[in-house]
């Protein structure tokens, strides 16, 4: 096979393919042996007919037959001899139903296709991210032990004879109607609150002042516009609420006994398995911002001429998805708050950019042979099975099932390289003097 | 003379007049009536073989009985006659080749 590259611009190429004379031949026998067996002519029992009047009468198929199994590898192959990705737009010229095939001749074509263009990676480190480390102050700590301390309060009733005043903590029991209707999961019994938190609606708070143990009132209220639940969203309610006592709200000490109910040793411990959280949150954050920045850093520095057909088809799948969700939901896309007409330029954007993330992705993977491999998926898997309570075997093959896996490899692939990118990328002077 | 594809009807191709071809030997489906005579001056004159037959081989095929063994219903193929015509060596006759 010989093959003859002409580039014609950037991200597009035109192969001249010859296919040698001996594959010719060899794959014309070979189609017309398969054949043998298959066809039955009169006068003849089955794969007995000589190749002579095989040719005779079948040679159009047989050679329509070669050139659909000869075309497409010898393309393939050529793709791959040459270091070519191909994106698609593929141009076969003579067109496959057109082309002729003759014994002791070569077959040639010419292939007209869009490739992935070359490009140059910046220098890692180029990069320049925030590098500070994590750093959890002791007010940060002692703030979350705060609240901490706030949720397991206690209120104990008060044996005291006077009228409800603001900031005052109350034991009360509530139902709330609707249009004269109770509505769903609207009551609650013995509810400790402690007034000025913002836990009830203020309607209600300012109509508990004022109240003398064992009252009861009617207070009426109006559900915020923007209520999680949209039937009460805006409504009118009627609160029926019924105090028991004034109490008095007992914070816990922060001894041991504290952080036993909360299952840990000693305080000691408490104090520092919170810090440890908080200061691996703040890791995750931060990690979570350089993954931004370097990503961004890497797209901007890179220069890369994505071909129009790959942008478009990316869009033109996007838009019919959303048009396919759409009419699964029944919904016009004004409904949804999609405006069809500007969906394909934002979308464009998009495009351009995720797929110059994954080239420079994987570009990044094959220099630096960063790979993911079977073990190291087996392990994850297996973590994340068991953070979900489900069984390992079960849920590779779940992932298996959906094509999800390779897809999962590339998740895990990219955070291989974000982590080396980091490490190589150069820290950011940092303007926070610590 | 009667027309020469009145007589020669059509090339009998089956497996085993390919074999035969080997050996200079032709095979067709010819007339039930035409004798050896009449089919040696119809196959000079379609394929241009005057003093090149050596020899020709007739004979009478009987039509198989088709259908079922019920009384009404039993019918035939057609009886056909078979002319084997072996040419001196070399000789071709273009009607075979390529089919």
């Amino acid at each position: 096979m010989k093959v003859e590259v002409e580039k014609l611009g950037n991200s597009c190429v035109r192969l001249r393919i010859e296919i040698a004379v001996d594959e010719v031949n060899e794959e014309l026998e070979r189609n017309y042996k398969a054949l043998r067996t298959k066809v039955s002519v009169p006068g003849f029992r089955k794969g007995r007919v000589p190749s002579s009047i095989l040719k005779a009468r079948f040679a159009e198929h047989v050679k329509a037959e070669a050139i659909q199994n000869l075309v497409p590898p010898a393309y393939e192959q050529a793709l791959i001899s040459e270091r070519l990705i191909p994106l698609g737009n593929l141009d076969i010229s003579p067109p496959m139903h057109q082309m002729e095939i003759k014994e002791n001749q070569p077959l040639a074509f010419e292939a007209v296709v869009d490739v992935k263009p070359d490009f140059v990676l910046p220098e890692y480190e180029e990069l320049e991210i925030d590098k500070s480390p994590a750093n959890v102050p002791r007010e940060d700590v002692d703030a979350y032990i705060h609240r901490l301390q706030a949720q397991h309060a206690t209120y104990t009733p008060l044996e005291i004879d006077r009228l409800v005043q603001e900031g005052d903590a109350v034991r009360i029991d509530w139902e709330c109607f609707v249009d004269g209707k109770p509505i769903t999961d609207g009551r609650r019994e013995d509810m400790d609150v402690e007034l000025g938190k913002g836990t009830l609606l203020p309607a209600i708070e300012s109509g508990l002042i004022g109240m003398r143990a064992n009252e009861t009132r009617e207070v009426e209220a109006d559900f915020d516009l923007n209520h999680q639940n949209p039937e009460l969203a805006g409504k009118h309610a009627v609160f029926n609420v019924a105090l028991h006592a004034i109490t008095e709200k007992h914070l816990p000490p922060l001894d041991d006994e504290f952080a036993k109910d909360l299952e840990y040793e000693n305080y000691d411990q408490l104090y520092g398995a919170i810090w440890n959280n908080l200061v691996e949150e703040q890791k995750a954050m931060l990690y979570q911002r350089q993954r931004e920045e370097v990503l961004q850093q890497l797209i901007e520095k890179t220069e890369i001429e994505i071909p129009g057909s790959i942008v478009d088809q990316h869009v033109q799948q996007t838009v019919q998805n959303v048009q396919q969700q759409l009419r699964r939901d029944r919904q016009t896309p004004e409904q949804a708050g999609i405006d069809m007409e500007k969906l394909p330029t934002e979308l464009r954007e998009d495009a351009i950019r995720q797929t110059k993330q994954s080239w420079i992705f994987d570009s990044i993977a094959d220099r630096e042979r960063i790979r993911v491999t079977d073990d190291e998926l087996d392990i994850e898997i297996r973590l994340i099975a068991e953070q979900q309570n489900r069984d390992a075997q079960k849920y590779a093959s779940l992932l298996k099932a959906n094509n999800r896996l390779e897809e999962f490899r590339t998740t895990l692939r990219d955070d291989k390289i974000y982590r080396f990118l980091i490490q190589r990328a150069s820290a950011k002077r940092s303007l926070i003097i610590s | 003379m009667k027309d020469p594809y009145q007589i020669i009807k059509q090339p009998l191709i089956t497996e085993k007049s390919t074999i035969l071809r080997e050996s200079d030997k032709y095979a067709f489906v010819v007339d039930v009536k035409a004798g050896k005579v009449e089919i040696r001056k119809a196959a000079e004159e379609l394929f241009d073989l005057k003093g090149k037959i050596l020899k020709i081989n007739t004979m009478q095929i009987r039509g198989k009985s088709k259908g079922q063994f019920l009384r009404h219903r039993r019918g035939r193929r057609p009886n056909w006659k078979k002319a084997v015509i072996t040419v001196t060596e070399g000789t071709t006759i273009q009607i075979f080749e390529g089919i």
